[in-house]
């Protein structure tokens, strides 16, 4: 096809979890900077871009999805430009998954080794070019794209084929050599019976199967979703095969022989080689009597009708220019060796749901191995063996004072990094649950950079401007208590701190600071310590008065200008967009939020609104969470607030003492939290 | 008789059927354990060398630069999250026990194997390397920087945590064994590239900064602030400025290498440090 090298797509990677870009297709050159800070902005920070619920990533004019695969640490990645509306990409994301980690989980699983021999090209790029084509994509498609689906030329096509391998369809045969060695013949029968009815109305082939498919082929044509429960016992297999009848659309009409190999090949479960399918067409030409072929037209006929209704094209005028591509592909040796790996892919792509068939059945027969498995571990766990265990630990977190969002969503992304790892030997499942859980937490409390405010104001202080700390928060959370804190510990490090009194509301504040700073005067007398109150009185706009504090504490060299600022209720919008000018006219260096440990389910809200409520370019630096002595070992707060933002803790406050203030021990967290 | 007694009496009478069952579940039944217990143990560690540093400093890089050639080019790498170690290995001639074997001692002309284990550098990952680096099994920690060193601070951050763990562990253990420490100035042949006498100083000057302020820092929350002040002053006590060098005294042996993975200059630069090792 002329148009392969070309594609919606930009790049699509296959990366381990240890940073190994395994395979990559690029279409167009992409920074690798761009996945670099998709992986840690989404899959380490776990930050979620507005709007986005977790499904894509947009960084310059990319767009990114993916998808990741647990048991095998693999990381699938689609870039593409931000401007293309493109439909397919999950679905292509899914099947690569799919195909890549059965083609290759053997080599994924060997240890100590990073690179694994991989000749993926192939299947990739059949892979999206026909869902390219399925979607219609935003590419001009070759026009024998649509072209080739009446059925007469498709039953010319089969006799003239020169090595005519058998049309066998599958799909009875599929039912036939595998399922009944799995459940008694009478009940499948029985299945089918009772689901006939329904089967008749979605099939398109409806009149071209009828007259020739034996009873039992008719199950195969509904849609997935139609059949009864009844019918589950061989849904599955069917959905595989009518999914990769839609895939093959593109390709059909000369391999329409080839096709039936491959379904041939699934049925009985055979090695996944190309070369040998080919063979075995030729060996199964004695099948091609075989009734069931009329199956085969129904296929070709169900895609004709698809594809009308969705370009709505003349199917006539169709006809005439299939013929020539079809000679044209045949005579092609690429072609043919394309046509392979469709069949493979989708032979592959098929696989796993019939697994899964598999194992429901087994597992019933034998029940107690699967008990002895669940004793001794080494089991692959699933969504429903974490259900329990992760509603233990929700309850854990709820009962840490933990928000219930955060705790939910704590748990929701431990429950996605577990899905699909296995259990060590005699381990049971809350093991590796706790173990998840702990690092899930620990992950959230770690700050991204340094915390250490000291060396942060020896860099920072260039030229004569001091260094600014302001600190925010809601109504009696203990910001000025907390301030004169830091200002204790700044004048212990012989800095000469100015503190404005912004608060300007609150009748009293003023004076509170006043009695502060005389304190820390006397306490700090001796050490040498310097400490100013800078007041403009009440009812004045706090952030003039700010402004005008660092101005003063720029002239008379001061080394720190410590802000407070009047608390306020996080939801009440006239008093938080106060806080943007406040921003912009005090520009502090760093802007502390102070919370309360005591607080429950509102924490989530009052880290986010503060964090928002300095404008675009200006979030918050850090919290100080005040009053962790009065909680216990219930210090949720600090997951919810530093969850709900991605903004580090800074400090906990945890006395009524000038010198009661710490910074914070993760693992002394973690422990807490998981006690 | 009853049922009851019935099966008593078969079990207990010596039949041949009961006799097989017998001594095959005995034979089985511990193999059957073994099988499903250390299938996938694997057999003896290997000596282990860690790959630590900041984010996007080529620490997968270099570790994919030592796995043995396929024939085709590295592989290109992104972010890590996870960590993985490959095995890899070194001339054994260079291995510092050689130097006792005779010329012609046939064990010269074998491979050392030895484990080469990244860490993911991004901060909030950073404890995994921390915490295996006082590990018994790792022989030397390879600390990775890019030479252009945009960001002292941060390099120096990680630099000191790792330092601090090392010195800990060896104070604390009862080996007089040095651990080592090799920093490796990667991609050398960048413009902006400064050469490795000049990072170690600059390294020195922000430790000597760092080792003032994180001593006067405010305590966490756990610590009570007595008798911890050892365990948190990198090197020897006495203020002076810091230098590498005095962090043998506790034990902790450093060495500075530039190179660049571009150029594939790490294999051959860091073999005979790796021999030295183990």
């Amino acid at each position: 096809m002329a148009d392969v090298a070309r594609s919606a797509l930009d790049s699509f990677e296959i990366i381990t979890t240890s940073g190994i870009l395994l395979w990559s297709k690029k279409y167009a050159s992409v920074n690798p900077n761009i996945v670099n800070s998709f992986i840690s902005d989404v899959l380490i920070e776990e930050r979620v871009q507005p709007g986005s619920d977790g499904k894509w990533y947009k960084k310059d004019s990319y767009t990114l999805k993916w998808t990741s695969s647990n048991d095998f640490g693999l990381i699938f990645v689609a870039v593409y430009q931000s401007l293309l509306q493109l439909t397919w990409i999950d679905e292509l994301l899914d099947t690569v998954k799919k195909l890549f980690t059965t083609l290759y989980g053997d080599q994924l699983k060997k240890p100590h080794t990073s690179t694994i021999e991989c000749h993926f090209d192939g299947y990739f790029e059949s892979r999206v070019r026909e869902l390219e084509k399925k979607a219609g994509g935003p590419r001009p498609i070759a026009p024998d794209a649509d072209g080739r689906s009446t059925t007469p030329t498709i039953v010319k096509e089969q006799w003239d084929a020169p090595p005519p391998p058998p049309p066998m369809p599958s799909i009875m045969k599929c039912a036939f050599t595998f399922l009944p060695t799995l459940f008694p013949f009478s009940r499948f029968r029985a299945n089918i019976e009772t689901a006939r009815p329904k089967p008749m109305t979605p099939a398109p082939a409806g009149n071209l199967a009828a007259p020739v498919a034996p009873e039992i082929a008719r199950p195969v044509s509904p849609a997935p979703g139609s059949g009864s429960h009844l019918l589950s016992v061989n849904k599955r297999p069917v959905r595989g095969s009518r999914g990769r009848r839609g895939h093959t659309s593109a390709t059909y009409p000369s391999s329409g022989e080839e096709v039936s190999p491959a379904r041939n090949e699934k049925g009985k479960k055979s090695g996944k080689n190309a070369k040998k399918m080919r063979r075995w067409g030729a060996d199964g030409n004695a099948e091609e009597e075989d009734p069931d072929t009329v199956l085969d037209y129904s296929a070709p006929n169900a895609n004709s009708t698809d594809e009308e209704a969705e370009h709505g094209r003349d199917s006539t005028r169709k006809v005439d220019y299939i013929d020539q591509k079809e000679w044209g592909s045949k005579t092609s040796k690429g072609e043919f060796v394309l046509k392979d790996l469709d069949m493979e892919v989708s032979a592959i792509l098929g696989e796993p749901d019939r697994k899964d068939t598999d194992a429901g059945g087994s597992g019933s027969g034998l029940g107690a191995f699967s008990f002895f498995r669940n004793l001794v571990g080494g089991k692959v766990l699933t969504k429903a063996d974490l259900e329990k265990p992760l509603a233990a630990m929700l309850d854990q977190l709820l009962r840490k004072n933990v928000a219930r969002e955060a705790a939910l969503q704590v748990c929701d992304s431990v429950e996605k990094s577990l899905v699909g790892q296995k259990t060590g030997s005699f381990q049971s499942i809350e093991v590796p649950v706790r173990a998840a859980l702990e690092a899930a937490l620990r992950k959230i409390l770690t700050p991204t950079n340094s915390l250490d405010l000291l060396r942060e104001i020896q860099t920072k202080r260039s030229g004569r401007r001091p260094y600014v700390i302001s600190i925010v928060g809601v109504n009696g959370v203990g910001k000025s208590t907390n301030l004169s804190k830091i200002c204790f510990f700044l004048l212990q490090n012989k800095y000469k701190v100015l503190v404005a009194a912004c608060d300007t509301f609150r009748s009293g504040a003023v004076e509170q600071l006043r009695v502060h700073v005389r304190n820390l005067q006397e306490l700090t007398e001796r050490e040498g310590g310097v400490v100013e109150l800078y007041e403009k009185g009440y009812g004045k706009d706090a952030a003039n008065i700010a402004k005008d504090a660092v101005a003063h504490g720029e002239a008379e060299g001061y080394d720190v200008v410590l802000i407070d600022t009047a608390g306020r209720r996080h939801n009440d919008q006239r008093l938080m967009s106060s806080l943007e000018k406040f921003a912009k006219f005090a520009d502090p260096d760093k802007i502390l939020m102070v919370g309360e440990a005591l607080v429950g389910t509102d924490s989530v809200l009052q880290a986010r609104n503060f964090n928002a409520a300095f404008g675009s370019g200006r979030s918050l630096d850090g919290f100080i969470i005040s009053k962790c002595d009065t909680v216990g070992d219930m210090i949720g707060t600090l997951i919810s607030m530093v969850f709900a933002t991605g903004i580090p803790v800074l400090f906990l406050g945890v006395g009524q003492n000038y010198q009661d203030l710490r910074t914070l021990n993760i693992s002394w967290a973690v422990r807490l939290l998981m006690s | 008789m009853s049922l009851y007694d019935s099966t008593l009496a078969s079990i207990f009478a010596p039949s041949p059927t009961v006799l097989i069952t017998t001594v095959l579940a005995i034979f089985l039944v511990p193999i059957f354990i073994h099988f499903i217990l250390f299938r996938s143990r694997s057999a003896a560690s290997l000596p282990t060398f860690l790959l630590v540093g900041p984010t996007a400093s080529g620490k997968t890089s270099l570790m994919t630069s030592f796995e043995p050639a396929t024939g085709q080019p590295p592989a290109e790498t992104r972010t890590s999250q996870a960590p993985l170690s490959i095995e890899c290995s070194v001339p054994a001639s260079i291995a510092s026990t050689s130097k006792y074997r005779s010329v012609n001692d046939p064990s010269l002309k074998a491979h050392k194997r030895f484990l080469l284990f990244d860490t993911p550098g991004h901060g909030k990952l950073r404890h995994i390397a921390l915490a295996s680096a006082s590990s018994p099994e790792i022989r030397g920690v390879i600390f990775v920087l890019d030479s252009s060193l945009t960001d002292v601070r941060e390099v120096a951050e990680y630099l000191y945590d790792v330092l601090l763990t090392l010195q800990n562990s060896t104070t604390s253990s009862t080996t007089t064994q040095p651990k080592k420490l090799l920093v490796a100035c990667n991609k050398s042949d960048a413009f902006t590239a400064l050469p490795p006498s000049k990072i170690q100083k600059l390294l020195e000057d922000e430790i000597t900064k760092m080792r003032v302020s994180r001593s006067r820092g405010i305590l966490d929350v756990e610590d009570d602030g007595e008798g911890n002040d050892e365990k948190e002053w990198l090197g020897e006590g006495g203020e002076g400025p810091f230098t590498f060098q005095s962090m043998e005294e506790v034990g902790v042996e450093i060495e500075f290498k530039g190179g660049s993975v571009e150029n594939g200059e790490w294999r051959d630069r860091l073999s005979p440090w790796i021999g030295s090792c183990l």
